[in-house]
């Protein structure tokens, strides 16, 4: 069953001239670990400018997805383009520069343990932009007041509750400014208030700072909060492509049924 | 045929990290902060252990030598016996092992840590090398470390026999000492401590290859540890082997 409706994400050039309108593409991307297959020629397009949210069951492929546009793993067939040129099969250093643009928030914050907020933070300013102690210290100030936190500089990541550390593992995604923000579940196994506060955050940046973002989740209330647009994954490939009210004329039974749980 | 399949992959893993932190190590600015932290973690933190290792093995060198000894009444040529054994074999030997399963085991279930918890997909996902940042320091200050280490066991591993000898056995320290220099060539001294930037070199290759390929959770990083140390352990003593003959071949 695949209902591939083409992307209409109002707010984009669509011209396409002179400068590529889309940050990725994948084109009937396959991805397979051992026996399992895990994508299944997905192909998907993310514009510049919108917030993309890719929906699925769990081991549906989302994260798989991501970790495929950066180049943390590698398509095992396919083509995965970035600003029109491939990028599917480059060597590790080769991704760098892709790197610096995009930045990915892991499911668990993926904060090093080894080191305080503060050396967290500032980790990729250090290593891009060699900036001095003195001019770190108000960006990473600025990066914690923008995800609501103040004074935790000094602590460690283990001093943090679950819903603080996606704050900061979020602060450190946009404290070197990106263009694209990847999601990895930002939401999974927050309190409804801590989701919420997580939404509207990832919303905020889009609209403060002109941030695409990409969300990976099986949380309907973060779709509906943040989605531009919306591709559903299922059994690896992806079953729908379109905004969320066309989502809501689906026929697909199971994205359908994620909508009206959603709703209910 | 698996098992044989299965030691080539491993050795080809252990080759491509070791290239990776080569050209790491040659191309790009060191971190000379992590350095020093990991030269604090496996070298000065290992210094107890080591040492209280050494003096304990040759104290009871001496002993054990003096029973063997003294029915040839050869007792006197304890301090060769003690200073010899120990340079050449166990002083490297012991403080690798030791070294091996203490750093090696930290090493592994600090970075394969960092792997379930999608550290090193954070660093990588920042534009960084987890080599670099990660397996390089650690790599350097084991191979730099445990000649350091060998050298203050071996000579604390000597005062050990020289300990038991003066208390126990009534031979002067004087007598020892001169006997222990007379002993040792040079060769033996460079013999040893050379064997032990090899040694230095298998256990943190091993350390960070098995640490950054753990996979699972909890469990994974388990199994990966007591790998660490197993694999380490035997290619200590099997090298060891191999190195004292090249090592023979090269100064004879």
């Amino acid at each position: 069953m695949r209902e591939a409706n083409p992307p209409n994400p109002s707010a984009i050039d669509e011209t396409g001239s002179g400068t590529a309108k889309c940050y990725f593409q994948m084109r009937e991307v396959t991805k397979s670990f051992g026996s399992k297959q895990v994508l299944n020629g997905v192909s998907l397009d993310i514009f510049k400018g919108e917030t993309l949210v890719i929906l699925g069951g769990s081991g549906s492929g989302k994260s798989v997805t991501l970790k495929i546009l950066v180049g943390l793993l590698e398509a095992d067939g396919g083509q995965v383009l970035f600003e029109d040129r491939d990028i599917t099969h480059l060597r590790e250093k080769e991704y760098y520069p892709i790197r610096k643009r995009v930045s990915y928030l892991f499911q668990g914050g993926a904060l090093f343990d080894s080191m305080n907020i503060y050396q967290n933070l500032a980790y990729p300013l250090e290593e891009h932009r060699r900036l001095a102690p003195r001019e770190i210290l108000p960006m990473v100030r600025e990066s914690l007041k923008m995800v609501e936190l103040e004074n935790i500089e000094h602590l460690y990541p283990s001093d943090l509750s679950g819903g603080m550390m996606k704050r900061v593992a979020l602060a450190r995604a946009i404290i070197d400014k990106p263009e694209i923000v990847l999601y990895d579940e930002p939401t999974t196994g927050l309190d409804p208030l801590t989701t919420r506060a997580i939404n509207q955050l990832i919303r905020k940046l889009q609209r403060e700072l002109s941030i695409t973002s990409v969300v990976v989740t099986h949380d309907m209330s973060t779709t509906f909060h943040v989605a531009d647009r919306l591709c559903f994954l299922d059994k690896g490939e992806l079953a729908f492509s379109g905004t969320l009210d066309e989502a809501s004329r689906t026929t697909h039974p199971v994205l359908r049924a994620y909508l009206s749980g959603g709703q209910s | 045929m698996d098992f044989m399949k299965r030691i080539f992959e491993i050795i080809g893993q252990l080759l491509l990290l070791s290239w990776d932190a080569f050209r790491c190590l040659v191309t790009r600015k060191p971190e000379f902060r992590a350095w020093i932290t990991q030269f604090y973690n496996i070298g000065v933190k290992s210094l107890s252990i080591t040492n209280i290792t050494a003096l304990f093995t040759g104290m009871v060198l001496a002993l054990q030598a003096s029973f063997a000894l003294a029915s040839f009444g050869a007792d006197l040529f304890i301090g060769d016996l003690v200073s010899l054994s120990i340079v050449r074999e166990l002083g490297p030997v012991l403080t690798a092992l030791l070294v091996g399963g203490r750093v090696g085991a930290g090493i592994t279930a600090e970075l394969g840590s960092m792997k379930i918890t999608q550290q090193l997909d954070a660093m990588r996902a920042m534009a960084t090398s987890p080599v670099h940042k990660l397996v390089v320091p650690r790599l350097i200050a084991c191979i730099i470390c445990l000649p350091i280490l060998t050298i203050i066991a071996s000579a604390i591993g000597v005062f050990g026999g020289l300990l038991l000898s003066s208390v126990e056995l009534n031979i002067s320290g004087y007598f020892y000492l001169s006997r222990c220099m007379n002993a040792l060539q040079m060769d033996d001294v460079a013999a040893g401590i050379s064997k032990t930037f090899f040694f230095g070199y298998f256990i943190g290759i091993i350390a960070c290859n098995n640490g950054m390929r753990v996979e699972g959770g909890a469990d994974g990083v388990g199994h990966a540890t007591t790998d660490t140390v197993v694999s380490a352990s035997i290619l200590i003593l099997i090298s060891d082997f191999f190195l004292t003959k090249i090592f023979h071949v090269i100064t004879n």
